[in-house]
């Protein structure tokens, strides 16, 4: 094994960033957002739930945050990084104060929304995530940093450490890599499943004790630190709702559906086993009866590489609800995978990597999140891939003809949301607007439904806007064909459109 | 005039009234005067009423023929009453949906704009949710289009350091600086900043830890951005060569995907973008 390239004390910054930013471009999560923090009035800096992109790159990915390694030293040998021990590549390091003096001066120029510190594994868990916490604890302090900071939490990590860092930033993650342990131990031979859970379920407990502390029972809702200063923070505003769009309306509404769907009440998820596992005793982090801090208010995301190992998506997308499920994650990132690195574990050098498949998990990960959706509907063992050519939602609804075409002026919220075609904004407007006068297929295009896609499924006033046979092949083809078709996706499952299908 | 079902129904009324916030809040309020004058008395205002009162502005505008035409200028305390009669009665909320289809460049936003608040001032907050009536319809476009652009100049302008101050010009289509300028005071009490619209010739000027302010290019800023060019030009910045290092580094090159990155951030957005200004020169 090589022993590092040396770290030139006098590496210029330029150069410096460079290196690390171009090693932590692989890390996927760039959202600034979960956390509404108003101005104080005297430090730099302020957060807004929504988030802020402030560029985006020339792959397309937005730039909201400052992403760079503190060190890409490495002790660890994962196959698939870049910055891995036996990898002969330039090693540089920031100082604290280097990234301190970045961060701000990016800041002012309204470059950047913040700062995402992640960082090579220095000669230990704990030496490294000393090392971050010395960084973020100047900023806040000493450079008086007031806007959003995501840090990677060190897998192995001591909790206490972990605790105090968690009460300086906004957002906490550690990567899950790979959605199986033998993949992770084939890939990954420093890293143990367990020892990524376990760090994620501390910050879990403490996220979740820090909100009850400040009177948060919802999973879902922002928080909105009302007073800046990372000495006294103190008060929570909770948002006012519209009545009809309450809690337990949509609750209701979701109960309602799951009936008719016959999922009765769905079980938390626990077919897999191991994400269930991590025994409930390891809860170090304490978090209450701190003054009113805030544990990582903007909550945890993880993130897993997809297309490096042979899962297939019926499997990352069940590791995704359970991850949801069970440890209250905000977001769940896919990777393609961008093949760096010569292995026999892994796709050749030159391959391309799968974007489409990452697209596709996207869309269902939204399904799960905010459409009510869960992953056993979508996949099953018998089809564990997604449909290249049609995204899920409507994958799921031709297969489902038997509950459309939907009543705009009746149906509730979650049945709306199933409908392709229209998404949580459409589905909100129509139920606030159909209170005032029927609604119709004009009204709803504007309010910004799809048709293109909706008109299979539902009706306005009980008619539907063109007679079209509510037939799976005939649909899934118009589907196909009136959207650009693309380039990634062959064809071959698909019937070629013949002229009849177009007199009926 | 012309005669229907034995009325006398004036054809058109037109009122002509500059591009600027104050003008057209007065031209809303001297509409609703004529619209009491001649439409009130029937039993209920909305129906009978036609719609035929329309708010243009004064520029480039063509007259026609059969209509009435009335030509206002800003009058402060009409439009503070405007706004009282619409935040007191309507809410907050019904207040910045006006105020943001107010600061969009559409020549026939206040035209709109009345209508909706004629339906407001009738029906109350609720007419928000009245999104099948094409006036209530057009106007939360109109809001939603310029909270967009707003919110793209929230996300993309940069500033440049100078000696004293950082500086900013945009060239927006809506008038976004009202919008935007609550924002960046928030967000740099700690800094002087001036962001110049260079269409509208408005700046937004903010002091150190003091509440920001807005000036005419005729007055304050004028000067002030000729001693900003100076001090420009005289040095670069090093941050700026950091932030255009750091912008190339962190793309993918085996994901690259021009025409993502043009729908996220399209051209017209990136002419006083640091990062794009090898692209643009």
């Amino acid at each position: 094994m090589k022993d590092y390239v040396l770290i030139q004390p006098d590496m210029p910054l330029e150069e410096k960033l460079k290196i690390l930013s171009a090693a932590a471009k692989y890390d996927v999560s760039c959202s600034s957002s979960g956390v509404e923090r108003k101005g104080n009035e005297r430090d730099t800096g302020s957060a807004s739930a929504a988030g802020i992109c402030h560029s985006f790159a020339s792959d397309g990915r937005c730039i909201s945050l400052l992403k760079i390694l503190l060190t890409n030293e490495c002790i660890f040998d994962c196959k698939y990084c870049i910055n891995r021990i036996s990898n002969d590549v330039l090693r540089a390091s920031f100082t604290p104060d280097e990234v301190c003096r970045l961060t701000m001066e990016f800041y002012r120029r309204n470059y950047i929304e913040g700062l995402f510190l992640s960082s090579g594994i220095m000669k230990s868990p704990d030496y490294t995530i000393g090392l971050i916490y010395e960084a973020i604890y100047k900023l806040r302090t000493q450079y008086r940093f007031n806007g959003y900071i995501h840090v990677k939490a060190i897998p192995g990590c001591d909790p206490e450490m972990l605790e105090q860092l968690g009460y300086l930033v906004d957002r906490m993650s550690v990567n899950l890599e790979l959605p199986t342990s033998d993949g992770l131990s084939k890939l990954a031979p420093h890293k143990s499943r367990k020892n990524i859970l376990k760090p994620m379920k501390e910050i879990q407990t403490g996220i979740q004790n820090n909100r009850h502390m400040h009177g948060i029972y919802n999973k879902k809702q922002h928080i909105t630190m009302t007073d800046g200063g990372y000495g006294q923070q103190k008060q929570i505003a909770s948002e006012d709702t519209n009545l009809i769009l309450s809690e337990n309306y949509l609750a209701e509404s979701k109960e309602h559906l799951s009936e008719k769907l016959k999922l009765n009440k769905v079980p938390l998820f626990t077919e897999n086993q191991e994400i269930a596992s991590v025994s409930e005793n390891q809860t170090q982090i304490r978090s209450v009866g701190t003054n009113g801090k805030y544990f990582v208010p903007a909550g945890q995301s993880t993130q897993m590489i997809i297309g490096a190992t042979p899962e297939s998506d019926y499997h990352i997308i069940n590791v995704t609800q359970a991850l949801y499920d069970n440890y209250d994650l905000k977001r769940v990132f896919y990777s393609a995978y961008v093949p760096l690195n010569e292995d026999k574990y892994l796709p050749a050098l030159g391959t391309k990597p799968p974007l489409l498949r990452e697209h596709r998990l996207y869309q269902a990960d939204w399904l799960l999140r905010y459409y009510g959706f869960y992953a056993k509907e979508l996949l099953t063992e018998d089809r564990p891939y997604f449909n290249e050519l049609i995204d899920p939602k409507c994958d799921w609804a031709v297969r489902h003809l038997e509950l459309f075409p939907v009543e705009i002026n009746k149906a509730d919220y979650y049945t709306l949301l199933r409908v392709p075609g229209i998404g949580v904004k459409s589905a909100r407007r129509i139920i606030a607007a159909r209170r005032y006068g029927t609604l119709d297929f004009q009204h709803i295009k504007k309010m910004g439904v799809v048709l293109k896609r909706a008109l299979y499924f539902i009706t306005c006033g009980g008619k539907m806007m063109y007679d079209i046979k509510l037939e799976e092949k005939y649909i899934t083809n118009q589907l196909i064909f009136s959207e650009p078709v693309s380039k990634q996706g062959n064809g071959k499952d698909f019937r070629q459109m013949t002229i009849f299908d177009f007199i009926n | 005039m012309k005669e229907k079902n034995g009325e006398k129904v004036v054809e058109k009324i037109v009122i002509l009234c500059d591009n600027s916030i104050e003008s057209i809040l007065t031209a809303i309020y001297d509409g609703f005067v004529i619209k009491n004058e001649r439409f009130a008395g029937r039993k209920k205002n909305l129906p009978e009423y036609q719609d035929n009162i329309e708010i243009r502005p004064l520029e480039n505008y063509e007259y026609e023929m059969f209509a009435e035409y009335l030509t206002v200028k800003a009058d402060e305390e009409k439009a503070e009453k405007t706004v009282y009669a619409i935040r007191k009665k309507l809410g907050d909320k019904v207040w910045h949906i006006t105020l943001r289809a107010i600061c969009h460049f559409d020549s026939h936003r206040g035209t709109q704009i009345f209508h909706f608040l004629v339906r407001g001032f009738h029906i109350g907050s609720k007419v928000m949710d009245m999104l099948y009536d094409t006036y209530v319809m057009s106007v939360m476009e109109l809001s939603r289009k310029t909270a967009n652009e707003a919110h793209y100049f929230v996300q993309f302008i940069r500033f440049e350091e100078t000696d004293s101050i950082l500086y900013s010009k945009i060239e927006p289509k809506c008038n976004v600086l009202p919008l935007i300028a609550e924002h960046f005071s928030g967000r740099f009490p700690n800094e002087n900043f001036v962001i110049y619209d260079a269409v509208r010739k408005l700046s937004v000027v903010h002091k150190k830890y003091e509440k920001y302010f807005f000036v005419r290019d005729s007055e304050i800023a004028l000067s002030e951005k000729n001693t900003i060019k100076n001090g420009l030009a005289e040095k670069s910045d090093s941050y700026e060569m950091l932030w255009k290092t750091y912008f190339h580094s962190i793309g993918i090159e085996e994901r690259e995907n021009r025409k993502c990155q043009r729908n996220m951030l399209p051209l017209w957005y990136r002419k006083n973008m640091i990062e794009f200004s090898e692209e643009n020169s």
